[in-house]
C-alpha cells in the first residue's frame, strides 16, 4: 500500500486518480476516478471477477452500494473548507433499477448540501448506453475546519 | 429451501476473494436469517471497520437471508430493489451484521438488518427488499 499522503482534489487529475487507484479496494475492483469538480465526482468501475456476483451475471449489489458511498465522500471532499474533513456516513438509501451488466460502470455523485450534514445523490449507470442502474442518497457527517465556528 | 452445511457454507464465503478483500466472515445462517462478522482485513493498516465494508456486507445479508426463505424450484432470486441503512455510530473493531427477514410476500421481501459491535450495541439499522420472481432458476 502507498504511503504517499492524498493530494488535495483540485491537484491535477491524473495524480489524484493515481494515488486512489492504489487503494487496495479501488485496485482489486478496478474502479477508476475520471472526474473531479467543485461538489462533484464521478467513477467507474471496470468489471473484473472481483465485482460480479449479482443475479444475471450483474455487479454485486452491495459493491454497488459501496461505489455510491465512495463517490459521495469524493465529492464532498471537493467542498470542504480548509482543514475540514468527511467524518462518516450517516445515512445510505439505494434502489437498484436495473441490473448492473456493462463492461463499464459509470458512478456520479454531486453535492446537493453542506451544512454539519451533507447531502450527496448519486446515479450509477450504464457505461455503454446510459441507462440508470442505481439511483442513491447518501448524507455524511461534516467535521469543520479549524478556526469556522 | 434445505439450509446449507453451516461449516461449508462458512468456507465457501469466507472463501470469496470479494470477502477477504472486505474483510467480511460468515457466521450463521438459518430460515429467513443469516449473520456475518466484519473486521478489518488481515494485513491492512485499519484499525476499524470501514462503513464501505459494512455496507456491502448489509447487501449481502439482505441477499442471503432472503434465499434462504427461496423455494428454487419454483421461484428465483430477481435482485436487491432497495437498500436503506443509518449509522448510529462510527464502527470500531469489528461489526456484526445480522439480516432477519420480517416479511415474505409472493414477489417481495422485506428484510431488517442490524449492525452491532460485538458486545450487542448499536452502530447501524438497515432495511432492506429484495425481489423474487415465479418459477425455477433458468
Amino acid at each position: 500500500m502507498t504511503a504517499a499522503s492524498e493530494p488535495r482534489w483540485d491537484a491535477p487529475l491524473a495524480e489524484v486518480a493515481a494515488y486512489w487507484r492504489e487503494r487496495p479496494f479501488w485496485k482489486e475492483l478496478d474502479i477508476r476516478l475520471e472526474a473531479l469538480a467543485p461538489g462533484y465526482a464521478r467513477l467507474a468501475l471496470h468489471r473484473n471477477g472481483w465485482s460480479v456476483g449479482g443475479v444475471r451475471n450483474s455487479v454485486n449489489g452491495g459493491v454497488l452500494a459501496m461505489l455510491a458511498e465512495s463517490a459521495a465522500q469524493l465529492s464532498l471532499r471537493t467542498v470542504l473548507e480548509p482543514g475540514g474533513r468527511v467524518e462518516r456516513t450517516q445515512d445510505l438509501g439505494i434502489s437498484y433499477a436495473s441490473s448492473a451488466v456493462a463492461a463499464r460502470t459509470v458512478v456520479e455523485a454531486r453535492v446537493r448540501r453542506v451544512g454539519r450534514t451533507a447531502l450527496v445523490a448519486v446515479e450509477i449507470s450504464d457505461g455503454d448506453d446510459g441507462h440508470l442502474n442505481c439511483a442513491a442518497r447518501v448524507s455524511c457527517l461534516l467535521a469543520r475546519g479549524e478556526g469556522v465556528s | 429451501m434445505a439450509l446449507p452445511p453451516l461449516e461449508p457454507w462458512r468456507r465457501g464465503f469466507d472463501g470469496q476473494p470479494l470477502h477477504r478483500l472486505l474483510g467480511i466472515r460468515a457466521d450463521e445462517i438459518g430460515e429467513g436469517y443469516v449473520q456475518f462478522l466484519v473486521a478489518p482485513p488481515a494485513g491492512s493498516v485499519e484499525r476499524t471497520v470501514s462503513t464501505l465494508a459494512i455496507t456491502t456486507a448489509v447487501d449481502l445479508a439482505v441477499v442471503m437471508a432472503t434465499g434462504t426463505t427461496v423455494d428454487h424450484r419454483r421461484e428465483s432470486m430477481n435482485g436487491t430493489a432497495e437498500i436503506n441503512l443509518t449509522y448510529a455510530r462510527e464502527p470500531g473493531e469489528e461489526a456484526v451484521v445480522r439480516a432477519t427477514v420480517q416479511h415474505r410476500g409472493p414477489a417481495l421481501a422485506v428484510v431488517e438488518v442490524r449492525v452491532t459491535d460485538a458486545a450487542g450495541a448499536a452502530i447501524a439499522f438497515g432495511r432492506g427488499t429484495y425481489s423474487i420472481r415465479r418459477g425455477a432458476e433458468r
